[in-house]
């Protein structure tokens, strides 16, 4: 009840100005849609604090797939801003990789990154393999390819695994950037 | 009025808006820039410093993190985080800490401001809309057609 009052008595929302600026500042990406939500001025200051504070940071997308019947997807996305940080992950931005995949193989092997696999119909080469090397970020296309059966193998992509505390690399499929950061994957190449 | 302590250490007198007064070092009170600028242009040479936005309850909160702050080194740093973490759990819900955001915020701690902002940011995280108004109070003062146009804005996040 007395809450009640002390409002009448002061018609102003008391987060606003400075503190509500600092408190959405805080929040990680996700959060900011049901915040944007809430009334105008958290609105505008919503849009305000993406438009100032740096959120350039990309997130990982990562789809896992259940390798039994049903197959049921599931999608986790790593917002790097976030405060749980499970990776301990330094980001780096690299250039694209060349080729156009979808689920591609990513693998660490030594100070690069391979991938492999996924590749678009209408590529010139759907074996095609490419090579991040992570000390200079640049890409080597001139590995050889997947000999024909390892393509169609599903065993290959089910295989790719993540492992923290090493070394990894995850690819946009619509190709605009490239990304790796530490911590590993490793590919366990495993055809019986 | 400035007393001088045996380690020759300047006490601060600072005052709450209701009237209560608190003797803290100078080290303690410099914590806030606020206080620290009217220290150095002299404010606090006659009598004790009022501080018309804090009341007494938030300002000793405040002087227990300003204390501890200033007494520890970078080298403490994993030991002042715990403290700071139950120095925010203390503070017990979002009105507690929204009075200590404020009055952080006009003091000028940067410190404090962002371990407050950071634990009400936690707060709001995973909350509806309307879970949030009902923290403060907050009217929906968006109009039907505004409300349906910032929620297809979003759309794609839930998709």
């Amino acid at each position: 009840m007395s809450k009640k009052s002390s409002e009448e008595a002061n018609p102003e929302a008391p987060i606003h100005g400075d503190i509500l600026d600092s408190i959405i500042t805080h929040l990680p990406n996700i959060h900011l849609v049901p915040t944007s939500q809430v009334s105008k001025s958290w609105n505008r200051t919503v849009v305000s604090t993406s438009i100032r504070v740096s959120r350039i940071k990309p997130w990982l997308l990562l789809h896992t797939r259940k390798t039994r019947p049903p197959y049921s997807t599931t999608t986790h996305a790593f917002d790097p801003r976030s405060p749980d940080v499970p990776l301990h992950a330094a980001w780096h931005t690299v250039d694209a990789p060349a080729v156009w995949r979808t689920d591609p193989v990513v693998a660490l092997v030594g100070d690069h990154v391979v991938v492999a696999g996924g590749a678009c119909e209408f590529e010139d080469d759907l074996m095609s393999v490419e090579m991040l090397d992570t000390r200079t970020g640049t890409w080597d296309s001139s590995c050889p390819s997947m000999p024909e059966a390892a393509a169609f193998s599903a065993e290959v992509k089910c295989k790719s695994i993540v492992l923290p505390g090493c070394m990894s690399s995850s690819m946009e499929n619509n190709a605009t950037f490239g990304l790796s950061w530490s911590c590993v994957s490793v590919w366990l190449h495993t055809r019986n | 009025m400035s007393i001088t302590t045996e380690n020759n250490e300047k006490m601060i007198t600072l005052m709450s808006s209701d009237g209560e007064e608190f003797v803290v070092e100078e080290a303690v009170a410099a914590q806030s820039q606020t206080i620290k600028h009217l220290i150095e242009d002299g404010c606090s040479t006659e009598g004790s410093i009022p501080l018309p936005n804090v009341t007494g309850r938030v300002l000793s909160e405040v002087i227990q993190y300003c204390k501890k702050h200033s007494s520890s080194d970078d080298k403490e740093e994993k030991e002042l985080e715990a403290w700071d973490a139950e120095f925010v759990k203390a503070a017990d819900d979002h009105v507690a800490l929204t009075d200590l955001m404020m009055a952080a915020n006009f003091l000028d701690i940067k410190g404090l401001l962002d371990l407050v902002a950071q634990t009400l940011a936690n707060m709001i995280t995973g909350k509806s809309p309307e879970e949030v108004r009902r923290m403060w109070n907050i009217k929906n003062d968006f109009t039907p057609e505004e409300a349906e146009k910032v929620r297809k804005e979003n759309q794609w996040a839930f998709e």
